[in-house]
């Protein structure tokens, strides 16, 4: 008879949970307390920073690569070399002339853009815009750039379905050349970060740049946004634990003297709760 | 029948010649630009560079005086015309007869009629 009381006790018990509780019904109410898989969730963190996301331009005859996000691994740091001034849409529009007639760009080539006023400027504080979607490769450290990754990254990469290219007006088939040599090819692993300005020393292939005498960097502000953006996305992709910038990868002055300025946006990162190698 | 395709032919080379730059046109410009770094005092910035790039640049003595002294040297000059604006164009020089890349380039711009440098943008 007490048997059969306590399993009846137990019987409605569960009957009750499963009614009750929407998103745990084959746990019983009084199981919850001690079952950690019931506990309400925690909720997501307040994003570091807005990162606003601006319509922008695209050409609908251009290749691109859609990638399992995944494999990102590594931000590069750019400049633009432009003007402070120049915006998002201005980067978008010229990027647009890149490539052939027959093989053109399809927009922007950096992931994310920061607007980063020089001291005294007139921009009144670093905004943080989208380029590029995260979930497409970009087109910013060179086609032909390929480097050492990870064993991960590269089982990742191998796997089928980690880059699929081809037009918006086709089908997108695997990418055929994610490897050379074992090396892995830098603009599917990597997420880009441009600094919109002029970092680099002036020459006369760039006539905006700094002089000798008085040594560009980027302010504090500056340093403190691109630290919390490479935090804020570390936390969206945790694999993302390296952080390179662009001559790393060729040949080329960028991103000038934002490169000297790695290890403060790396501690700016960390005070956030980011480690980046 | 030929002035016909005469008058075509001539529209046709008409409309090119408008629609970009040339290669003389672009020669000119570059050559006052090699002028400036070299500190000739007869070429002015804004005969060369955008109001907009000289304003932000921090005006004309910025851009005319400090050029380091290098050796004069002859470059190759590539343009791209923009596939959108007809008053846009993209240069890269690299050393006349080399086979190094160029890292960034030049932005032109029509400015009153005039071709003018707007500044650099880095390339991939
Ligand atoms: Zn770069």
């Amino acid at each position: 008879m007490k048997k059969a009381l306590i399993l009846l006790i137990m019987a409605q018990a569960l009957t009750v949970s499963a009614k009750d509780c929407a998103h745990c019904v084959t746990t019983p109410t009084w199981l919850s307390i001690f079952n950690p898989f019931s506990l309400p969730a925690v909720p997501a963190p307040e994003p570091l920073i807005e990162i606003r996301t601006p319509t922008l331009a695209r050409d609908s005859g251009a290749s691109y690569c859609r990638r399992n996000t995944e494999v990102v691994d590594t931000i590069v740091f750019h400049h633009t070399q432009t003007p402070s001034t120049s915006t998002v849409q201005n980067i978008n529009t010229l990027h647009l002339d890149r490539g052939s007639a027959a093989d053109p760009w399809l927009m922007i080539g950096y992931h994310y853009t920061i607007n980063s006023p020089y001291a005294g400027g007139t921009v009144p504080s670093p905004v943080v815009n989208q380029g590029r979607p995260f979930n497409l490769a970009g087109s910013h450290a060179g086609t032909n750039a390929y480097k050492p990754a990870g064993a991960e990254t590269r089982r990742l990469m191998a796997l089928d379905g980690a880059m699929r290219c081809g037009r918006a007006t086709g089908p997108l088939t695997e990418a055929s050349d994610k490897f050379r040599d074992g090396l892995v090819k830098a603009n599917y692993n990597t997420v880009a970060i441009a600094l919109i300005g002029n970092y680099a020393k002036r020459t006369t292939e760039n006539p905006g740049g700094w002089r000798a005498n008085s040594p560009r960097y980027p302010s504090a502000s500056t340093i403190e946004m691109a630290g919390k953006l490479a935090c804020e996305l570390q936390r969206q992709h945790p694999r993302l634990t390296t952080i390179k910038w662009h001559s790393f990868y060729n040949a080329t002055d960028c991103p000038g003297l934002v490169k000297d300025r790695i290890p403060q946006i790396k501690a700016v990162a960390a005070r956030f709760g980011c480690t980046f190698n | 029948m030929y002035i016909q395709l005469s008058i075509l032919a001539g529209l046709l080379c008409t409309t090119l010649a408008w629609a970009q730059p040339q290669q003389t046109e672009m020669k000119e410009l570059f050559a006052k630009y090699d002028q400036i770094i070299e500190g000739k005092k007869d070429v002015k910035a804004l005969d060369v560079f955008t109001k907009k790039f000289v304003d932000e640049a921090g005006g004309e003595k910025s851009l005319t005086e400090g050029w380091d002294k290098t050796k004069k040297v002859v470059y190759d000059l590539s343009i791209k015309p923009s596939r959108s604006n007809k008053d846009l164009a993209y240069i890269q020089r690299v050393p006349a007869g080399s086979k190094q890349k160029a890292h960034s380039s030049f932005i032109v711009v029509k400015e009153q009629g005039q071709w003018r440098i707007e500044g650099t943008i880095e390339d991939e």
